[in-house]
């Protein structure tokens, strides 16, 4: 027998080793030894300072939920709020995290919530590359400041405004400026096929919508292409669908204490709010379909007839 | 995160679909590979608290580069221990800078006096394979780390250092029959392989 021969018998018999079992074949006295030195070398662990792997654990998963705290402060939970506040009005029983909530009690109180915000995350899904949602557990305010007249106007100015907490520094923004700044934005289309002349992504819209609901508004905002919201009326609640291009300057992270759930739409991961709607990242483009009213399996109906 | 680990590793790391921040998937990254990372570490350099320090960088390059793994591209585990193997390479590329100490450290083998730490600890066993895993060629060292201490498979091996699983499987046997004969040299036993 050749030493490849003899290596690959041998071979056989170490991966019996390294799963626990004992060799199937027995080899010789040679060969035996081998098994043994194997299983020596299976169970020599030399990493048996647990302090220091502690020490280490700690370490590193410390700057793990720094850096948690700062994408999440970082990722347009503002940007949403500010670009698209529409989407936020829609979201009514949206709630709330970091900013967001701070939003919501202006004006006039700034809760700071805890400084170690990672720990009130109960669930995140990331829809795509750049979308995700995450679900928060309700957050006890930690702190609450009166807002000085001079920080107020500050805000009906410039819309935000950053305050120094015993937590760090926390955004405040002012929920009236981004309504006031997203109205002087939009643009009306005439239909799909206006809009998708200046789309910077394919629009598409449900081919399966609810007996009764039709197509009555499609829109834009100036000067970009990258986001189109369509808007769906019937008998019941309005339907609306936000579509964006997703890239660096669109991503997002959509907050909300409400329960998300794991679905799965046009064979990717969405995330289903009950009560509000369906959010997912295909192809590069995010959709939220919201269908307050609808079932899950109503809206996961609707958004599987996407095209 | 760009790239949700949990979605690439699951279903062996997504068991509960509550733990999904960053830290929570890293802190499972961590405990699952912790020891093999060391251990694979401690195979191919001399030092403990060396060893201990290359394992925490490869841990934070893996907080570092997750966005760059690509599943489709290779298994999580080999993903890792790629990023181990190149701690070590530079490790080593970094100690040829500074000879004096690397000399001083091959005295201390060829000696066979055990390191403070493996004296404290008393593990004869464990001081004879560092002993004989230092006479290894880097090459037979690194794939025997690989294959014991990593827990990788030969297939995963082949991959990671680009060569065929039958000459890692060679390379395997070649080397465990040289550190036999290492090992029997050292207990007084000539008897030849």
């Amino acid at each position: 027998m050749n030493e490849y021969k003899e290596a690959e018998l041998f071979n056989q018999s170490l991966d019996e080793i390294m799963e626990g079992k004992t060799p199937s074949k027995p080899g010789d006295y040679v060969d035996q030894q081998l098994f043994q030195l194997a299983a020596m070398l299976k169970g020599s662990d030399f990493s048996r300072d647990n302090i220091a792997q502690a020490r280490m654990r700690h370490k590193l998963l410390n700057r793990c939920r720094e850096k948690d705290f700062r994408n999440y402060e970082k990722e347009s939970i503002m940007k949403r709020f500010f670009e698209h506040h529409r989407t936020v009005t829609v979201f009514g029983s949206l709630a709330l995290i970091f900013m967001l909530t701070l939003t919501l009690v202006f004006p006039g109180t700034v809760t700071a919530v805890a400084d170690n915000v990672g720990y009130n995350i109960a669930k995140m899904l990331k829809l795509g590359k750049y979308s995700a949602v995450v679900q928060v557990k309700d957050t006890t305010p930690a702190e609450k400041k009166e807002l000085t007249e001079e920080q107020k106007e500050q805000m009906r100015k410039e819309g935000s405004i950053t305050i120094k907490t015993e937590n760090g520094e926390v955004k405040v923004s002012n929920p009236d400026y981004a309504e006031q700044k997203k109205d002087e934005n939009i643009v009306n289309y005439a239909s799909i096929e206006e809009a998708q002349k200046i789309a910077s992504f394919k629009i598409q819209a449900p081919a399966c919508l609810p007996a009764g609901y039709e197509l009555k508004e499609v829109e834009g905002y100036k000067g970009s292409g990258d986001y189109i919201n369509l808007y769906f009326k019937g008998n019941g609640k309005d339907i609306i669908v936000f579509e964006r291009i997703m890239n660096e300057n669109t991503q997002f992270t959509y907050a909300t204490n409400g329960e998300v759930q794991e679905v799965r739409v046009n064979g990717t991961t969405a995330a289903w709010e009950p009560g509000i709607g369906l959010m997912w990242e295909k192809d590069g483009v995010s959709f939220d379909l919201i269908c307050k009213g609808f079932s899950q399996d109503e809206a996961i109906k609707m958004a599987n007839s996407f095209k | 995160m760009e790239k949700d680990l949990a979605v690439y590793l699951r279903p062996e790391l997504y068991m509960d679909k509550k733990t999904v921040t960053d830290t929570e998937i890293f802190a499972q990254i961590f405990d699952r590979f912790y020891k093999r990372i060391y251990n694979y570490i401690r195979y191919r350099i001399d030092s403990p608290e060396e060893a201990e320090d290359l394992s925490s960088q490869v841990f934070e390059q893996v907080l570092r580069k997750y966005d760059t793994y690509r599943p489709e591209k290779a298994p999580f585990e080999v993903w890792l221990f790629a990023i181990a193997h190149n701690a070590v390479t530079d490790y080593h590329r970094k100690r040829k800078h500074s000879l004096w100490l690397s000399l001083d450290k091959v005295k201390e083998l060829i000696s066979g006096r055990p390191t403070p730490e493996e004296a404290c600890l008393g593990e004869e066993n464990r001081h004879e394979l560092c002993l004989a895993l230092a006479k290894l060629g880097d090459r037979e060292r690194n794939i025997i780390a690989m294959r014991f201490a990593a827990n990788l498979k030969n297939r995963e091996i082949a991959s990671l250092l680009g060569i065929s699983e039958s000459n890692v499987g060679i390379i395997v046997y070649r080397s465990l029959r040289q550190l036999r004969e290492i090992l029997s040299t050292r207990e007084g036993n000539h008897e030849r392989v």
